[in-house]
């Protein structure tokens, strides 16, 4: 299934960077991959890892803070002589970077770590916790949210990839106190028990019926798989999404359109 | 006085609407509280170092360096605390000589399995407590692991060095020596002359729970109380055993179960994380979190079912069963946890499931080994009981040559023979397999699909297609105290319940059960609101607050319902009765003609009357209430039941096996399940869909795999297999009604049904559609692998075993996919 968020293509760059050399990762590496990038799909650029690449110089070229005068910027690898577990010891100083965005309709601003993940700024800085985190591998979409108005799943990109962007949570579905149809849909059919899983599932299935107004049963079951449900068996979930489709919910949208 | 919503006088009952969730407005919304979101003044966070070995002497643990580390409040090991950290509890010795390690939160000297915590960090945020964990330089000295089962239970090598043996506790139940029925070595002897025997090994793989939400503990130990919010199934539980180990006050200490996002028995548990905030929270003053990752969860959180069975089954020659022995091996991992050894133990009532078998014998073995520790997971031991008799049944019928279904019919108990007192000892209060066996046939089209699979079959179609059977039942409803307590087990299974008539009109109802997705806030207030005559929307249930929700044995063995429910129906029941002489006074009646109905006092043969809203402000204003009558209507009931309650259904499951891939494909599943009165079913059929699922999973997907290491290497949701979307159908489901006759609702507890059920509906199926490959038996998770190796090794006239070649080896026969198929 292709449409699994735009943020499952940046998979792990986050730790791809942090594994880098101090050589390797200067300013101007941000430029190169944008380069290679557009080389690599002329007329088909992902313009979230574009966003991405370009930011990325701006943050190499951050300043240290005071404390670390003297100090590489970049986490200093000690080697891992007399380490059972194999981990790199690791002393860490890192610089914070502004982003603004805008999040359910209200421009914000922060000052960030660079590796924060979008969820953790959600949660932790804006205290949207009703976008939740149920898994560190990116399989589970409790965590999808909208970004320019597409689905990803915001533990999957860093909280810096969305600068600029406009993005939709849970929290911001309903408008002026009226449930967005797919909400009332999954109330309508019981497509919740717990509810851990139900901010990212409806999340996606918003953006499905934007895709898809009209999606047979087996295009919802697709469209849906990366999100996962302990609860409900995913019988009442596809037909929340059914009901919701039958009651006009592909003609909405929420948050900007790309 | 405030509104509260009319109740219209002839209103239809609540109990029975498919009413929509009361939770589900906060949980669409993303007004949620779960643990995790909970941030508090000064709050500390904690992460966890882990020992990356199965068995290992800890000999040298340096945290100098993360202890340096900027932002790091402390680091602590097992030897730092070891006089402090008490051992968690194990609430269910199921033999007075059961052998259990101690098991500290922290290990102190030596690791028994991987993922164990070795170290605990608390620092200011959690990133820079994650970061610190990388820098703890624990040394470790190898030690052999006990990791495969039945070495384990030869003591090959000691998963625990220092107790001399991995065997925990051998359990056994004889039904001769009970006096419930013969004798069952005198009736295999029999059957090994002059009738049938059925011997079969099966295998019920470790599972993970896998709820989704992660395990969360916040502990604020600012004020009086201490108080602990956590991600779990039993916070009164918690409460209590708290108090038992660490020697605070049970009166100083407050757990708060907040939105719970899921369970299935994976959060019955106290765990070490649980005690180490506590610990930690103390020692320092200061708010501390913990919430574990989806790894952490997958490695640490406790395990389920792993068990080897070892059936015999003796029949007659014309398939009515004379006796069933039992022998099981069950893997309880690193340590004997709160209900660990108790959870084989529930299956042997189950084994004998909905049949009339004249003799029993049930011996479990409990063996400890160097993996995660296990306890319950939905059906706890009793789904692995279903699964070994209900494959033993079609198993017999194969024998026999004959439907499953005759086998069945011959040996089970009849609608007129309720109640039936079974030779595991139990009172079946009532059910009818007849009833829920045709329904559930005409639901499936059962004589079409035989029809096409004997087509298929003549036609030599390379997909076959097999019908699953399983008629099972379930001991639920947890349970009668006195049962428990004769069985060891270290609490009752009573239920408590609060009714509150506040002065506006609205009712709170106090629950002791706390629910983590079962929709109790909206099935319970159907409840309140037939029984007081209050509307729906003016009823509250409070629950997951001890402070709140004072007394409670929690939610687990399908019992929030049936045990809980039942205490709200008397608490309610007490209100109304203490309402009546202050309505006759108010009416100026006499008590004995004040009848109530529909929530209204009224004088008999009058028009005179009152609502129960209008005596609650009456009593709350207390200006004009009966001489010697205290003023409150709120009452309290606690319930304890005589007897567990037996749901039970038929489920019929029709697999489409590629024999050329070994691919299977589920082409209908549809059951008919006999749980008593429903009061809500819609969350009835939610609790269905959810529990197949899981049951299909075992069958089809599900394993936690370990290497020969010891480490579990399906320990993200990449490798373990929780079902999508995109793998399950849509169920066919009927219900069929035999009210329950210990409670006064009817009710019989729905939440672990479908998972016993279907894991063997499934199975059978599969099976059923390669049997006449000489085929009887797949091991679960019968994965395309697994199913294409039975083929193959019949093939090629060898055991399954030893079809076990590489994949894609071009020196193989076999391997094109053109080959190989059905002839």
């Amino acid at each position: 299934m292709g449409r699994l968020g735009v943020a499952d293509r940046h998979l792990d760059l986050a730790l791809i960077i942090w594994s880098m050399s101090d050589e390797t990762l200067n300013p101007g590496y941000g430029a190169g991959c944008a380069a290679a990038l557009v080389e690599r799909t002329p007329g088909a650029v992902d313009p979230g890892r574009l966003a991405f690449y370009r930011l990325l110089d701006g943050l190499l070229s951050t300043p240290t803070g005071p404390p670390t005068s003297g100090q590489p910027r970049r986490p200093t690898v000690e080697g891992d002589a007399g380490h059972t577990c194999g981990h790199a010891q690791t002393t860490l100083e890192r610089p914070m970077t502004k982003i603004n965005l805008t999040v359910d309709g209200a421009k914000v601003s922060d000052d960030v770590e660079p590796r924060m993940l979008l969820v953790q700024y959600l949660r932790e800085k804006l205290g949207k916790t009703g976008t939740v985190i149920g898994c560190d591998t990116s399989n589970c979409g409790a965590c999808t949210v909208h970004l320019n108005g597409t689905s990803v799943k915001s533990c999957n990109m860093l909280a810096v990839q969305a600068e600029g962007a406009e993005v939709t949570t849970i929290e911001g579905l309903a408008q002026n106190g009226t449930l967005h149809p797919v909400q009332e849909a999954f109330r309508e059919c019981h497509g919740l028990q717990c509810g851990f899983c139900t901010p990212g599932m409806i999340m996606q299935s918003v953006d499905l019926l934007n895709e898809n107004p009209n999606p047979s049963e087996e295009e919802i079951r697709l469209g849906l798989e990366g999100n996962l449900c302990r609860c409900t068996g995913y019988q009442n979930i596809v037909k929340s999404v059914q009901h919701a489709a039958a009651h006009g919910a592909g003609a909405t949208t929420s948050g900007a359109q790309a | 006085m405030t509104a509260t919503t009319e109740r219209p006088a002839d209103s239809t009952k609540e109990i029975g609407k498919d009413r929509r969730r009361k939770e589900d407005q906060r949980l669409i919304t993303g007004r949620t509280r779960w643990t995790d979101n909970i941030v508090l003044p000064g709050m500390l966070h904690v992460a966890m170092v882990r020992s990356p070995f199965a068995h290992a002497t800890i000999t040298n643990i340096d945290k100098s360096v993360a202890e340096a580390a900027t932002n790091v409040v402390t680091v602590i090991t097992g030897a730092d605390v070891a006089e402090e950290q008490g051992g968690l509890p194990n609430a269910w010795p199921i033999t007075p000589d059961q052998i259990a390690p101690v098991h500290s939160p922290i290990a102190v000297d030596r690791v028994v399995f991987a993922g164990e915590i070795v170290a605990v960090i608390v620092a200011r945020s959690a990133a820079e407590a994650r970061d610190a964990a990388e820098l703890v330089d624990v040394d470790y000295d190898v030690l052999p692991a006990a990791l495969d089962l039945k070495e384990a239970a030869e003591d090959k090598v000691l998963a625990h060095p220092d107790l001399g043996t991995n065997k925990s506790a051998y359990w056994t139940f004889d039904s001769a020596q009970a006096g419930t029925g013969g004798n069952v070595e005198e009736a295999i002897t029999k059957a090994r002359t002059d009738g049938i025997v059925i011997e079969r090994e099966y295998r019920q793989q470790r599972l993970i729970p896998a709820f989704m939400e992660p395990r969360s503990t916040v502990v604020d130990p600012t004020g009086e109380q201490i108080t602990m919010w956590s991600a779990t199934q039993i916070p009164h539980i918690l409460k209590f055993l708290l108090a038992a180990v660490t020697g605070v006050s049970e009166a100083k200490i407050r757990v708060i179960a907040p939105d719970v996002g899921g369970g299935f028995g994976g959060k019955l548990q106290t765990t070490p994380e649980e005690f180490i905030t506590f610990l930690l929270a103390r020692r320092l003053g200061k708010p501390v979190k913990y919430t574990e990752t989806r790894s952490e969860s997958l490695m640490a959180a406790h395990h389920g079912r792993d068990q080897w069975q070892k059936l015999t089954l003796a029949a007659d020659k014309d398939g009515k069963v004379t006796g069933l022995k039992v022998d099981l091996l069950a893997d309880m991992g690193s340590h004997i946890s709160l209900v660990g050894g108790g959870v084989p133990v529930l299956g042997a009532f189950m084994f004998n499931a909905i049949y009339k078998f004249p003799a029993y014998q049930f011996n479990c073995q409990t063996v400890l080994t160097n993996k995660t520790w296990t306890d319950a997971y939905r059906g706890a031991g009793r789904p692995e009981a279903t699964f070994g008799i209900e494959r033993l049944m079609d198993e017999l019928a194969a024998e026999l040559g004959v439907d499953p279904f005759v086998v069945r019919e011959k040996n089970w108990i009849t609608a007129e023979e309720f109640p039936f007192t079974t030779v595991a000892g139990l009172e079946y209060d009532s059910g009818n397999y007849e009833a829920a066996t045709a329904r559930a046939k005409e639901l499936f089209g059962y004589d079409e699909l035989r029809a096409e699979q004997m087509a298929r079959r003549a036609s030599g179609d390379p997909v076959q297609l097999g019908i699953g059977v399983s008629t099972f039942t379930e001991m639920c409803g947890l349970a009668p105290s006195r049962v428990l307590g004769s069985l060891d087990y270290g609490a009752g299974g009573w239920e408590h319940a609060s009714v509150r008539m506040l002065p506006t009109g609205k009712v709170e109802v106090l629950t002791g059960v706390s629910g983590h997705g079962q929709g109790h806030e909206t099935a319970f207030s159907q409840i309140a609101a037939d029984r007081l005559g209050v509307a729906f929307e003016d009823v509250e249930i409070l629950h997951g607050d001890t402070m709140v929700s004072h007394k409670g044995l929690d939610t687990y063995g399908s019992r929030s319902l049936v045990v809980g429910g039942e205490a709200i129906v008397k608490a309610a029941d007490k209100v109304i009765e203490k309402a009546k002489p202050i309505a006759a006074h108010l009416l100026e009646a006499s008590v004995d003609d004040i009848e109530f109905e529909a929530g209204r006092f009224s004088v008999r043969g009058t028009d005179q009357g009152l609502a129960i809203a209008e005596i609650a402000l009456a009593t709350f204003a207390a200006h004009n209430l009966p001489d010697g009558v205290e003023p409150s209507l709120d009452s309290d009931a606690t319930f304890d039941p005589v007897n567990f309650n037996y749901p039970h259904g038929t489920h019929l499951c029709a697999m489409e096996v590629d024999t050329e891939t070994g691919q299977v494909t589920m082409r209908k599943y549809a059951a008919c399940d006999d749980i008593g009165n429903i009061i809500n079913p819609l969350i009835v059929e939610g609790q269905l869909h959810g529990g197949l699922v899981q049951g299909i999973a075992q069958a089809l997907w599900e394993e936690a795999v370990y290497d020969d290491a010891g480490t579990l290497v399906s320990g993200s949701f990449v490798d373990y297999l929780l079902p999508t979307a995109a793998d399950t159908i849509n169920f066919d489901l009927d219900h069929t009604t035999s009210p329950a006759t210990t409670n006064t609702l009817g009710t019989k507890g729905v939440g672990e049904a479908g998972t016993i059920a279907s894991t063997p509906a499934v199975v059978n199926a599969i099976v059923d559609a390669v049997r006449h490959l000489g085929i009887n038996d797949i091991q679960m998770p019968c994965t395309p692998e697994r199913v294409w190796n039975a083929i193959q090794g019949v093939h090629k006239g060898g055991a399954t075993e030893a079809a076990a070649m590489p994949h894609f080896d071009p020196a193989e026969p076999g391997q094109d996919s053109t080959e190989g198929s059905a002839q």
